[in-house]
């Protein structure tokens, strides 16, 4: 068994759990009261507290303070009770000549390699406890080509417990400093082979962590000053007691040690210094939120170890409350197989990305995108998260799906615009074939006839299906769009009288106009279509019931928030803008419906065809206006048509009223459609005109030809098969320049004109027409000074 | 417990219980407590290795390295020592280990060091 006794105190310090049990327990069976600390923080707290040891035995290299400060303190004046306390260095990292050079820099008095045997610690401890340096003795030289002085002081550091030597040269020192590292040289000035200030020099430059000590028998003061700044610790004057110059000599190294650990302390300090500003700089100046977790060893995570502003900002959380508060709800998962899971990708080093709901201290919801990763600080496992608040680039996402389904929309239109203005053109035809011959027939019929009924409900389907045709223009962009002077609540109050007759019985029809309307630029045939359409829609809605449709007309001031809310073509600026308001008291829509009401051919009525609202919108977006929709299922629906008013120079002008009118002359009417020539040409002849009429481009040029100088007028198709309406207009201009010509197409106007915009255009004559729109025409082609709309 | 003779060597080749025992003045106890103490410790340093080699972070393998080096060289895990000097010298040089060049021997030398130690736990000792 171990011998019972108390011997001394000693303080052994180790973060290595493992070497401090192995020390604490050594020391222990060698009789020692051990005191084990595993930072050095605390054992310097215990020394100047309660724990009065003898001697120290550290590690090296420690978190927090290592050991090269903690000996740097124990040897600092802030230290003075423990500058001569005995310190045991211990390290994996150093052994031999390294060992000896790193005792000295700290001030230590012994240093072991580890791992070490018992005996060598114990041996070790006990040697210094009896106030002996072991192992580590200091080497001097002494430069002196006088035998008697060199011998006398080779003696006396020997027996100082110095391994003395003495060279005769400067070269011969030279050579012996080259070979093994010197603590001290004591160098004579006067030397056989060179001067010792320049051999001084030497061994400066070669061997900086050497004390260099100059004798001299030269009294000369200036000499001495010299040395010392050459790199001289210190110079004795012959003659001088040994003694003298060892107290001298230990001195100096004590100074050397010092301003070596030093530099070497300052050089770390500023290491750790710089390298603590550059990551806070980077901490600091990211752009995302970065929060630092510790890791336990169960794989959850532990205290909040930093935080950056952004974190701060972006949580809304003091930097302080921040670092108290439990691992954010961002890193707790649904279940602990998940939580399993995302450890192991973590601890396999895996760098996780997801995302996550985060809660700011007020509340917010943050959408967050999270990068987390396991790394090591200070020997300790940890987890970095870097935050990015996600909230613009969802908005972004979400603004390019909008524009996305934008363009969609809008080559969903044009495709319909296609497909209505082809379907278009060939119904008109067929619809001005019907409608001309019933109006010719009913004109010829007696006024008892009894077919005239049968004509009449000929001609009111040929009109509803006429309407059709142009709701399908309407909202594929490509109906006639003829602006002119008008206000909502003249308009309203000519319709008020049809609209009335036309509601189903039960329902009542209020209209509320305004007092003093705005004017608009706008086309009456438009705007009467967007009534009407919108009338129909809000009978519909309400049902087969009682119910009110009121119709309301005014202006107001739109701002940027409102005009957001509406249905647009266009971003529209604020500012004020004329509104026809048209709401019922019908059964109302829920937002699935709502979003979808102006949708060609959509519709959650039975009878319905879909095409009236989506005509609105169309002929809204014709006008650069937008449309307001309130519902809400039960509470019935309010449609708010906003207008562009006119600017104050557009003139109120009031058509005249109708005039019988008759033509003379000859019309050459050219058109491929063997019905609508054949309609076309009884109507000329009803109006007056002779009529020649051509089904081509080549019978058109070859009858101008002929009569040249009877045809005052050409009526002609946009669109036939040997020669297009552009092709003829050209050649008919060449045998007769500034012959006018009407153009006539199922299309619109702007299709038309686009290139017959010179001379010899006459107008646009949109089909199908009738006989009054034909007159009309004629008439303002022939007589250009009549007023517009006095047929 | 008898310990056949393939199980001695391929323990010897990472774990010298004699050096062990040594370090210890031959105080099985004392090399048992250690024995524990290096192996609870040994798992958490396991894996701060492994980050520090993914993450190609020098300065933490380097810090690693060297503290799991030092209790290595104490309990006679030469194995574990021997290959995390390796760590450390080529840190100090500049370079940077990678995951898959040091991971695969590790992790075998490590199961290696674990089961010639616990086998050395089951033995009976004075305590």
């Amino acid at each position: 068994m171990k011998e019972e006794k108390t011997k001394a105190d000693i303080v052994v310090v180790n973060d290595d759990a493992t070497q401090l049990m192995l020390w604490n327990q050594l020391l222990r069976i060698g009789g020692f009261t051990v005191h084990a600390f595993s930072s050095a923080t605390a054992a310097l707290e215990a020394i100047q507290s309660k724990v009065k040891p003898s001697l120290i035995v550290t590690d090296l290299h420690m978190p927090g303070l290592d050991g090269w400060r903690f000996c740097r303190l124990l040897r600092s004046p802030d230290y003075a009770d423990f500058n001569r306390l005995p310190v045991l260095v211990i390290s994996a990292t150093f052994a031999g000549e390294d060992a000896r050079q790193i005792t000295a820099e700290l001030g230590a008095n012994a240093f072991l390699s580890s791992p070490f045997l018992p005996s060598e610690l114990l041996g070790t401890a006990e040697q210094l406890l009896a106030g002996q340096t072991p192992a580590l003795t200091t080497r001097v030289l002494i430069v002196e080509d006088e035998d008697v002085v060199s011998t006398m002081l080779v003696r006396a550091f020997t027996a100082h417990g110095y391994a003395a030597s003495a060279v005769r040269t400067a070269s011969e020192a030279l050579h012996r400093c080259r070979r093994e590292s010197q603590e001290l040289i004591i160098l004579d000035y006067h030397l056989p082979d060179m001067p010792g200030d320049l051999l001084l020099d030497e061994i400066v430059r070669s061997s900086p962590h050497s004390a260099v000590i100059m004798m001299t028998g030269d009294p000369r003061a200036e000499l001495a000053l010299d040395w010392m700044r050459r790199g001289a610790r210190a110079y004795v004057h012959k003659p001088f007691n040994p003694e003298y110059l060892i107290a001298l000599g230990e001195k100096a190294r004590r100074e050397i040690a010092m301003l070596h650990i030093e530099t070497r302390l300052e050089e770390r300090t500023r290491d750790l210094r710089e390298k603590e500003e550059r990551y806070r700089t980077l901490f600091e100046n990211v752009t995302d939120a970065l929060l630092v977790y510790s890791l336990q060893l169960d794989g959850s995570l532990g205290r909040c170890l930093e935080v950056n502003d952004v974190a701060c900002r972006m949580l809304g959380y003091p930097r302080e409350e921040l670092l108290r508060l439990p691992p954010l709800d961002i890193f707790v998962a649904q279940n602990a197989a998940e939580t399993a899971h995302l450890t192991g990708q973590l601890l396999d080093g895996a760098a996780l990305v997801f995302e996550r709901q985060l809660t700011a201290k007020d509340g917010r919801s943050i959408p967050a995108e999270i990068h987390a990763r396991m790394f090591t600080i200070e020997g300790h496992v940890a987890v970095i998260a870097l935050i990015r608040d996600c909230t613009e680039r969802h908005q972004a996402e979400a603004d390019r799906r909008r524009l996305a389904e934008q363009a969609h929309q809008v080559q969903k239109l044009e495709s319909l615009g296609l497909v209505a203005g082809g379907i278009a053109h060939d119904f008109n035809n067929i619809l001005l074939t019907i409608l001309g011959n019933v109006e010719l027939a009913l004109n010829d019929l007696a006024p008892l006839a009894p077919a005239r009924a049968c004509l009449l409900e000929v001609d009111k389907a040929a009109r509803r299906a006429a309407e059709l045709s142009m709701n399908m223009l309407i909202y594929s962009g490509r109906a006639n769009f003829a602006p002119e002077p008008l206000t909502l609540e003249a308009l309203v109050a000519e319709m008020r009288v049809p609209l009335t007759a036309a509601v189903p019985h039960g329902l009542t029809l209020q209209v509320e106009p305004e007092a003093q309307p705005p004017t608009l630029a706008a086309d009456s045939t438009l705007v009467r279509q967007i009534v009407t359409n919108l009338v129909n829609n809000a009978a519909e809605a309400i049902g087969g019931g009682e119910g009110t449709i009121t119709l309301r007309t005014g202006q107001m001031d739109c701002d940027a928030d409102f005009l957001a809310s509406t249905w647009l073509a266009e971003p529209l600026p604020p500012g004020r803008y004329a509104f026809l308001e048209v709401a019922d008291n019908g059964s109302g829509m829920d937002r699935a419906t709502l979003a979808r009401i102006f949708d060609p051919f959509f519709t959650t009525r039975f009878t319905g065809r879909g095409l009236g609202l989506a005509a609105v919108l169309g002929a809204v977006r014709i006008h650069h206006g937008a449309i307001h929709v309130t519902s809400a299922p039960g509470l019935g629906t309010t449609f708010r048509i906003l207008l562009p008013i006119a600017p104050a120079a557009v003139a109120a002008a009031t058509p005249a009223p109708a005039a019988v009118w008759s033509g003379h002359g000859t019309v050459l009417l050219v058109d491929d459609e063997d019905a609508v020539r054949d309609l076309g040409q009884r109507m000329l002849e009803k109006l007056g005109f002779r009529a020649l009429v051509a089904a081509d481009g080549t019978a058109a040029t070859r009858l101008l030809q002929d009569h040249r100088d009877e045809i005052a007028v050409v009526i002609l198709d946009l669109t036939m098969p040997d020669m297009d309406g552009e092709e003829v207009f050209d050649a008919l201009q060449k045998i007769k320049p500034g012959v006018p010509i009407l153009m006539c197409s199922g299309f619109d106007e702007q299709s038309v004109t686009c290139n017959q915009a010179g001379p010899g255009y006459a107008g646009f004559l949109p089909k199908p027409y009738q006989q009054a729109a034909l007159r009309a025409k004629l008439r303002a082609v022939l007589e250009p000074g009549a007023k517009p709309g006095a047929a | 417990m008898d310990m056949s003779t393939t199980e001695a060597n391929r323990d010897a080749d990472v774990f010298d219980r004699s050096l062990l025992l040594r370090h210890c003045m031959e105080d099985l106890a004392l090399a048992h407590n250690l024995l524990e103490l290096y192996l609870t410790d040994l798992t958490p340093r396991a894996i701060a290795l492994h980050a520090a080699l993914s993450a190609g972070d020098r300065a933490a393998l380097q810090q690693v390295a060297h503290a799991i080096r030092g209790s290595s060289l104490t309990v006679g895990a030469l194995g574990l020592a021997a290959l995390t000097q390796d760590i450390e010298s080529a840190c100090r040089q500049g370079e940077l280990p990678g995951v898959a060049g040091v991971w695969p021997e590790w992790e075998r030398t490590l199961t290696a060091t674990r089961d010639a130690m616990q086998r050395m736990q089951g033995e009976p000792h004075p305590d």
